[in-house]
């Protein structure tokens, strides 16, 4: 008699390998799982900061308005605007918009969000933003009023704030019912949210029913549920030296398009040795973007000179590029009384701490770049700090050098916010301590203009002195990448990382009825 | 008195258990790698060719390049200076401490034994790990603060060993007959009964290298050793995880450096603990 267990064994691992190939994915069952790379710390319009939230909340709340790729204001709850003076906008509200639990979305619902946004009891953090908002009316259901106390050119970008039920209260996990294409049913804070499709959206159902936002922390974790299937969806969830190997799968899809996401190094201005421009023009020329970009990025980003990202209207095309070129970089730190103590030896010209975040790309980045600017003689110590740690450091401007992204720039009134002497942390983000009575003047005179041809005009004489002067040095913008199923269809990248064309997707094929066991996928 | 008789003695016994002579060969051959490192390793540590970044191992980067392109073999060697400094150096401020501390504390006894058991077990009712982890996360990475987070609990199971062996060499007759003919206290403690006192702390002091090594590797995994770009075994393979799926050779070399150390100074413990024991 045959004793050996090998063809029982055979038949166990065939019948595990049919179960395993046969099991279902969400994509069959037409269920879309997002991964994102954090939790968000609140799903309530009027008080969410940060982007986990906002990118939620994209999905579930309607706005007035919203971006579309090139960052122009489009309708969203609005079906149109007018501004018959710089001081005074009219919107009229598209008809038939109801809130996910059947009510009716009226101008009294737009006029409560923001009114209990600019309310200071409610310590909403979007306030700043409206501060030039005097009052807001509702003349009948579908006309909303805002007048301004001082024309303010980048009003209509910031309407794309989510609109909730009058007499809604603060909500953090369990939000206030929105108008968006999904509602939320489910949140748990350390693992994931459920929504499902809402019938009554104004554009009609999105195509997907149901959508999963899993919050994965760990890049590793997020790349190996994508190539299982449990994710099918990430948006910059994907580390750059793993695409190769997510599109290697044959079950994904990498997409890729130009990011808004611009980040730059900066300086502080107090400090002794960065107060002089040369000192500041050394470092950049030491710094080699070029090289960070093929090989931290894998070429998935674009060297920027400036801090718009590259489809701004307001961008300055001809701004001089900074190339690398440590031989120079030296010469500047020797006329800045920065000379070599030991000529080549281990003593360094000068020391700077260069603070960053404990993102691992740009741990990368700041190990890199501490490389290069030892070649200059330049030593510099890198601390890593936890995120918390490290943005209450920058906006208290404690710091030499710090490495940061600008997300979802939409206008350039930027400059205004980060660059005029009055705009100190924490209403503003002038964090180096930049003064320039030409670019103070230039970035107020801009935020009054309403022609957009006279804004370029004194944007891109802002550019031209940042660019001279360099309070902060422009790097590069991550481009957007998306590594999807490759059977989900029909969602477009935007610059800003939106959410919105989520309602677009669609499975195809179509998820059918249950799949026939030991279908190979 | 010369002890170096003793102590040769002592290595001799230990090398017959057979664990332990690997350990010791492997130690001497850590330690001169340590030692030599800048003539071993072939490349500068720090010194990055980024357009190489996580090749794998050839004939001029034998363990392969890491994301900057720096060579492994030689951060690895470098790392060796590191881990080691790191073991020792704990083991030796956390040995003066709990000597003197236990010391006293078994000779006096009294008060001075009451109040020091009883800070003992209020300090070690702390989870040493999470207060390393605690204290590098708030004063920063360096090595001064490695060492710090490191000693600042590791001496309390030292004084106790030591505390427990005065009390025990305290009540020999030796000691009895030193104090019958009138030596000074002094004379008594350093003389006579921390010398016989000493063997048990000398095996506890080779386990405490190899804990000292793993716990800096898992600081520096964590981000809260050594800073950047100084080489540690720990954080070698805290950046090559990243990297797992594409370059396993990153987190292999260290990973083996770490196991390899810690198994050589436990087997030399096991060893020293066997030719220590005067029953065997």
């Amino acid at each position: 008699m045959n004793r050996t267990p090998l063809p029982r064994l055979a038949a166990f691992f065939s019948l595990a390998l049919l179960a395993a190939c046969s099991q279902r994915l969400p994509i069959d069952e037409g269920r879309l799982v997002i991964a994102l790379p954090g939790t968000p710390v609140s799903l309530d319009p009027r008080l969410a900061t940060d982007a986990y939230g906002e990118q939620i909340l994209q999905m579930t709340h309607a706005a007035l308005l919203r971006l579309d790729a090139a960052g122009n204001p489009v309708p969203d709850l609005a079906s149109g605007w007018e501004s018959p003076d710089p001081l005074k906008y009219v919107f009229t509200l598209r008809s038939g918009a109801r809130f996910h639990d059947g009510r009716p979305l009226t101008s009294a619902d737009v006029k409560f969000t923001f009114d209990w946004v600019l309310d200071p009891a409610n310590r909403s953090p979007h306030r700043a933003m409206y501060r030039h908002v005097r009052s807001i009316d509702a003349p009948d259901a579908r006309t909303v009023v805002f007048r301004l106390s001082e024309p303010f050119a980048p009003f209509l970008s910031t309407m794309v704030r989510g609109i909730v039920p009058a007499g809604s209260r603060a909500g953090g996990y369990a939000p206030p019912a929105g108008a968006g294409p999904y509602r939320i049913d489910d949140v748990s804070p350390d693992g994931a949210a459920e929504l499902s499709a809402f019938d009554g959206c104004l554009d009609g159902p999105p195509a997907i029913r149901r959508v999963t936002v899993k919050f994965i922390p760990d890049s590793n974790v997020r790349f190996l549920e994508l190539r299982m299937g449990s994710v099918n969806f990430a948006l910059n969830g994907v580390d750059p030296d793993m695409l190769a190997a997510a599109e290697k799968t044959g079950r994904l899809a990498v997409e890729e398009a130009a990011g808004g996401n611009v980040s730059y190094l900066g300086f502080n201005l107090r400090d002794r040795a960065l107060s002089d421009p040369r000192v500041r023009r050394a470092i950049a020329l030491a710094i080699d973007r070029d090289a960070i970009v093929r090989t931290i990025w894998e070429e998935r980003a674009d060297v920027v000179d400036t801090i718009l990202p590259a489809g701004s209207w307001a961008r300055d095309p001809d701004l001089p590029k900074v190339l690398p070129d440590p031989f120079r970089a030296r010469r500047l730190l020797d006329e800045a009384g920065y000379r070599d103590p030991d000529g080549g030896g281990p003593l360094p010209r000068l020391r700077l701490t260069y603070k960053t975040s404990q993102n691992e790309v740009r741990r990368r980045v700041a190990t890199v770049v501490q490389e290069q600017l030892r070649q200059v003689g330049i030593l510099v110590e890198i601390q890593s700090l936890e995120w918390g740690t490290f943005f209450s450091d920058v906006k208290k401007g404690n710091f030499q050098l710090y490495g940061l992204t600008w997300v979802g720039i939409s206008d350039p009134d930027i400059y205004f916010h980060a660059f005029h002497s009055a705009s100190a942390p924490p209403d503003g983000a002038n964090r180096g301590g930049y003064a320039n009575a030409r670019v103070d003047r230039l970035t107020e005179a801009a935020r009054r203009e309403p022609s957009r041809e006279k804004r370029r005009e004194m944007y891109r004489e802002v550019q031209r002195i940042l660019a001279r002067e360099l309070p902060v040095f422009p790097l590069w913008a991550g481009r957007n990448l998306l590594v999807r199923d490759r059977r989900l269809r029909g969602f477009e990248l935007t610059p800003d990382e939106s959410y919105h064309a989520v309602r677009d997707l669609r499975i195809d094929p179509p998820a059918a009825g249950p799949a026939p066991a030991g279908t190979p996928r | 008195m010369d002890d170096s008789p003793r102590l040769l003695a002592l290595l001799r016994r230990t090398a017959r258990h057979r664990g332990a002579a690997i350990g010791m060969f492997l130690i001497a051959a850590l330690v001169l790698a340590a030692l030599l490192a800048p003539f071993l390793s072939p490349y500068d540590p720090y010194a990055q060719s980024l357009d190489e970044g996580l090749s794998g191992p050839t004939a001029a980067h034998w363990f392969g390049q890491d994301k900057f392109g720096r060579d492994v073999f030689s951060r690895l060697v470098h790392g060796a200076r590191l881990s080691l400094a790191v073991g020792i150096g704990t083991v030796a401020i956390s040995l003066l401490i709990g000597l003197a501390a236990g010391s006293m504390a078994g000779f006096l006894g009294g008060w001075a034994d009451r109040v020091f058991t009883g800070a003992c077990d209020v300090l070690l009712a702390f989870p040493g790990i999470l207060l390393a982890i605690g204290i590098a996360a708030v004063r920063g990475p360096s090595f001064g603060n490695v060492l710090f987070a490191l000693s600042v609990l590791g001496w309390v199971g030292y004084a106790r060993v030591i505390r427990a062996q005065v009390l025990k060499v305290k009540a020999m007759e030796f000691v009895e007959s030193a104090r019958a003919i009138g030596a000074p206290p002094s004379r008594m403690l350093l003389a006579h009964i921390l010398p016989n006192a000493l063997s048990p702390i000398l095996v506890e002091a080779t386990f405490g290298i190899a804990r000292a090594i793993v716990a800096e590797a898992g600081l520096s995994f964590l981000g809260l050793g050594v800073a950047p770009p100084a080489a540690s075994w720990g954080s070698m393979i805290g950046d090559g995880r990243h990297f797992l799926f594409v370059a396993p050779h990153l987190v292999t070399a260290p990973g083996a450096a770490i196991l390899l150390t810690v198994m050589a100074f436990n087997f030399v413990g096991d060893g020293l603990r066997d030719a220590l024991d005067t029953r065997s």
